[in-house]
């Protein structure tokens, strides 16, 4: 019997039916999605850096190293399982041309090496080890496959040398974009070859047991004294960065997906209400002959439960037949996952979780024919009590479900436009300046650094600048041990960083930590930290903290440093007079610190942002403008569905109207004009909650990744002008389809009495 | 006679004052009065629909007033049938499954689908409907949905048939109809209590009792050697004593 009233039911209404399986796949199909695409990228990165042999702890240094100190170091240490040292040797970027394209305006660290021996491989695109590379070949990084559309056979000019492009190489540790170097592999002669056409600088890396604790082998590291001249990383580390960068698109179909499962379950719940009001009397009379109501309620949720079904299979087979086209980027990054079966399995509970909270919200709807006595129900009467029987929160609802698309158009719009905003940086630990001028891997940093100082200082056409040095010291636990820091030294007010707590050092004894740094030291701004320079001990407050995910995230930056020190690097930031054009500024001034026999490294910021965060920016933009078209799809069913209930409730008002006299543009005016403040009111608030809601929202997610106190770069533009003007255009059209019923209402039909 | 139904003092929120009655095995009793004075909350009650603020109602040695929600719709769908005025029907259901409807909840499990259709199909063929069997709600008139609406009232075999203004919607040739199937099942021995305005089909009825204002104000039992023209004649003089 139950089969019997389903079929029939669905057969009546199947309007209604499509509609709340529409609702439903979709839901399924964005979370099955996320579920998917999360495990996915987690577990591509794991094969690669398993398969890879990632290191725990990896030191780059510039300059001669001492082996058998390092020998003695290992040796002295349990949880060393192995060691090595690799060079890379780094070169120029104009040097450069991969095919037709030239490297001159990448913002990447290039270099050569060759295939390390115990561990760190680099591997092929199979995500095995590349065991034998020939004179005259070069395995390339895998991102400027894509990026220039290389193929095997095409070759690579280093300065006057010529390969050939054997394959592509995946690189476990440097493979994002957001890592800022890139490693080509070329072989032994090769390397030895080309070594003067660059600067070498060395990568000492361990491989820890699994117990080991990273974060004290890299402060036992530095307290030996052994080689640091440049940045620490460990492999917790290099997996976010591997991570970060999919992960942020992942992250907006995930917020996407929680959104339209909050629309699905009001459009449904609406629905589901507005069946129940037009069923009262059915349900009164089920009543009144005695079927319980678990009974009763089980005849609607039963419609409720196939439609779910239905729902979850489209929308997992819909998220595996689209997958592809988002995992493509992944795949070529990463490779294929080995856990491909969790995979499957996660988007299969993603799917069942989504259809479970919305049965579940299905139940509780249904709650409320048990509140409605038989009586109450045949009479259409409320006894006893004030409330009405079936309350229809109708205009609400569109209202919410207004602003709720409007938060979804807005929240992917925002998160791009911060993304792609040259500040975006400043939440990685850079800078907010026009141009950075990087001075590594070179001798007498120190005195470099003051000639580029003077240099700056007499360019006419730079308007303000800021040198800062990191130098290695080492803070003082509270237990009297203690954790290298590299302390960046300079004024931090002329380009500041975003702090999430507190600001930027000024006096003397003030430093600001990065967040991973104090998160390890315990420390909160206003506490003490006692740093040991090379002079003396001195105790520092701590003024601010910011997130930084460079040079191995455990950051400081301090205005002054007792004694100076050496200067493991430094980093210049500039900012250019308005109307000096920034690109022809460079060239020269490339050319200019070349003749003055200064090696650095000039990048326009706005430039790096591009090749950093490009991709990831292309596939926000992707889910940006499919939550654009999914939110005017549902307001637009949502409002069309809406109106014709409207419609049919209204029918015999329409009716008498015509009769009155009321032309159709009147009575078509008149649902309009209904509409409007419901309209103005969800925009109103889709505008407020994708600000301010999603900034905390998203703020959330990106702490999670490292990104800390994340502000919202609104993109006026879109907020206030196309996204409301989207809105406007699909409710205007959902209510027009929506009132076509109106022309076949007749005049007379009031006259009869007809309902 | 042995008594199906007692009522003893129902109240009902000042709308049912004070009622006591009872209504005997195979007895059809009407209750009459005018519009407010309670006849369809006296009927929500006594049916278990609704519960009353005080008073007794025993149904077949049941005392339903204190029995929870459940427990009385247990008892409705066993051994109580009901026929409504507006002929509620789902309407995604033909006429035979609508009719099956209790007795499929009543039976589940234990009595085959064939079996119930054909005492399904046994009370329309005695109603006369049998052949709409398959048309939906929409396809029937008004007289052959009461039949139906009827037809199911009777499908698990009830105690007692409740009936709420059964021809107030049809007009008088099918209510006649409606009421001459009402007399045939209660002489086939099915205890009748329906509320009804019409003076002539309170005068099928063995008893009738008089509502006004929430209290019961007279009975009157028109006697069984009297012609159905004189039975109604002399309901109507009762009435009008009432002040109907």
């Amino acid at each position: 019997m139950k089969a019997r009233i389903l079929w029939n039911e669905l057969k009546g209404g199947p309007l209604l039916a499509v509609t709340t399986w529409l609702f439903m796949a979709v839901s399924a199909f964005m979370f099955a999605l996320t579920c998917f695409l999360a495990i996915g990228l987690l577990g591509s990165v794991d094969t690669l850096m398993e398969a890879a042999k990632t290191p725990d702890f990896l030191q780059m240094h510039a300059g001669e190293i001492d082996e058998a100190a390092l020998a003695r170091f290992t040796e002295q240490r349990e949880q060393v399982l192995s060691f090595q040292t690799l060079r890379f040797l780094n070169l120029e970027n104009s040097a450069m041309v991969l095919g037709e394209h030239s490297l001159a305006d990448n913002t990447q660290d290039n270099g050569v090496c060759v295939q390390s021996e115990q561990f760190d491989y680099l591997v092929d695109l199979e995500n095995h080890v590349i065991e034998e590379v020939r004179s005259g070949e070069i395995y390339v990084p895998v991102c400027y496959r894509q990026m220039f559309g290389l193929s095997v056979g095409e070759t690579v000019q280093i300065g006057e040398a010529e390969f050939t492009i054997a394959g592509f190489l995946r690189d476990s540790q440097m493979n994002a974009m957001m890592a800022s170097s890139k490693r080509f592999l070329v072989s032994d002669a090769d390397y030895e070859l080309l070594k003067s056409a660059g600067s070498e600088e060395y990568l000492i890396e361990f491989l820890l047991r699994e117990d080991a604790d990273g974060n004290a082998f890299a402060t036992a590291y530095t307290d030996a004294g052994l080689p640091t001249n440049g940045p620490a990383i460990t492999k917790p580390l290099i997996r976010m960065m591997n991570a970060l960068s999919d992960g942020l698109m992942i992250l907006v179909i995930l917020l996407v997906s929680v959104v339209l499962l909050l629309i699905s379950m009001l459009c449904i719940r609406f629905t589901l209400l507005t069946q129940l009001e037009a069923d009262q009397k059915e349900i009164g009379m089920l009543k009144a002959i005695g079927m319980p109501k678990e009974e009763i309620r089980n005849l609607y949720f039963l419609k409720f439960l196939a439609l779910s079904g239905l729902g979850a299979v489209c929308g997992l087979v819909l998220a595996f037949a689209s997958k592809g086209a988002l995992t493509a980027q992944m795949q070529e990054l990463y490779g294929p996952s080995e856990n491909g079966w969790w995979g499957f399995l996660a988007a299969f509970a993603g799917a069942a979780l989504t259809e479970g909270i919305l049965l579940l919200s299905v139940r509780r709807t249904l709650k409320r024919t048990e509140k409605l006595s038989a009586v109450e129900a045949l009479t259409g009467q409320p006894r006893g009590s004030k409330q009405r029987p079936l309350p229809s929160p109708q205009y609400l609802i569109v209202a919410l479900v207004i602003t709720l698309g409007m938060f979804l158009m807005i929240l992917p719009q925002n998160i791009l436009s911060t993304i792609s905003s040259p500040r975006f940086v400043t939440y990685m630990g850079i800078g907010d300046g026009e141009i950075r001028l990087d001075l590594r891997q070179t001798e007498d940093i120190a005195g470099k650094t003051e000639q580029l100082k003077k240099l700056l200082a007499q360019e006419e056409m730079v308007d303000r600048f800021a040198a800062l040095q990191t130098l290695s010291c080492r803070a003082v636990l509270p237990d009297g041990t203690y954790s290298a820091m590299q302390v960046e030294q300079g004024d931090h007010t002329v380009f500041p960083v975003s702090y999430a707590k507190g600001a930027a050092p000024k006096a003397k004894n003030e430093i600001a930590l990065s967040y991973l740094c104090a998160e390890e030291l315990g420390l909160s701004v206003g506490d003490t930290l006692l740093l040991l320079t090379e002079e003396a001990p001195q105790e520092y407050t701590v003024c601010g903290i910011y997130s930084d995910i460079t040079n191995g995230g455990k950051t400081a930056k301090a205005a002054f440093l007792p004694g100076g020190g050496t200067p493991m690097w430094s980093v210049f930031y500039v900012s250019l007079k308005e109307g000096v054009p920034k690109e022809q500024w460079l060239l020269t001034w490339t050319q200019r610190l070349s003749d003055s026999g200064i090696r650095a490294r000039a990048v326009d910021i706005q430039e790096y942002v591009t090749d950093t965060y490009g991709q990831t920016i292309q596939e926000i933009r992707m889910a940006a403008w499919a939550a654009v078209l999914a939110a005017a799809l549902v307001m637009f069913v949502v409002v069309v569905l809406f109106t014709r209930l409207l419609v049919a409730q209204d029918r015999n008002e329409i009716s008498l109207r015509k009769a009155l006299g009321f032309t159709l543009r009147d009575i078509k005016g008149l649902y309009f004009l209904r509409f409007l403040p419901v309209l103005l009111a969800g925009i109103l608030a889709g505008i407020l909650s994708g600000n301010l809601l999603g900034e905390q929202l998203a703020g959330i997610f990106l702490k999670t990744l490292g990104a800390m106190g994340f502000r919202f770069r609104i993109d006026g533009k879109a907020v206030c002008g196309w996204i409301p003007a989207v809105a406007v255009v699909t409710v205007f059209c959902g209510v027009l389809l929506g009132l076509l019923e109106v022309k076949h209402i007749r005049a007379y039909e009031c006259c009869m009495g007809k309902e | 006679m042995e008594e199906l139904l007692t009522v003893k003092k129902l109240c009902k929120d000042g709308i049912l004052k004070d009622i006591s009655f009872d209504v005997k095995i195979r007895e059809m009793v009407a209750i009459m009065g005018p519009s407010g004075s309670g006849k369809s909350t006296l009927l929500y009650q006594v049916s278990g629909m609704d519960r009353a603020d005080s008073g007794e109602v025993w149904i077949d040695g049941t005392e339903i007033c204190a029995l929870s929600e459940d427990e009385r719709a247990k008892l409705r769908l066993s051994r109580m049938g009901f026929v409504f005025q507006q002929m509620n029907m789902l309407k995604n259901l033909n006429l035979l499954d609508n009719i099956l409807l209790p007795a499929s909840r009543l039976n589940r499990g234990k009595v085959p689908r064939k079996e119930l259709e054909s005492r399904a199909r046994r009370l329309m063929g005695k109603m006369g409907i049998e052949a709409l069997a398959q048309r939906r709600i929409t396809e029937v008139s008004g007289g052959q949905l009461q039949r139906a609406c009827i037809c199911r009232s009777m499908i698990n075999q009830p105690k007692i048939l409740f009936a709420d203004e059964p021809t107030g919607a049809l007009n008088q040739s099918t209510a006649q109809e409606v009421m001459a199937e009402f007399t045939r099942l209660n002489q086939e021995g099915t205890t009748i209590l329906m509320v009804t305005h019409d003076s002539k089909v309170a005068a099928k009825c063995g008893r009738i009792l008089y509502l006004l204002d929430g209290r019961i104000q007279g009975e009157f039992s028109p006697t069984g050697a009297m012609g159905e023209k004189e039975r109604e004649a002399a309901v109507s003089r009762w009435l009008a004593g009432m002040g109907w």
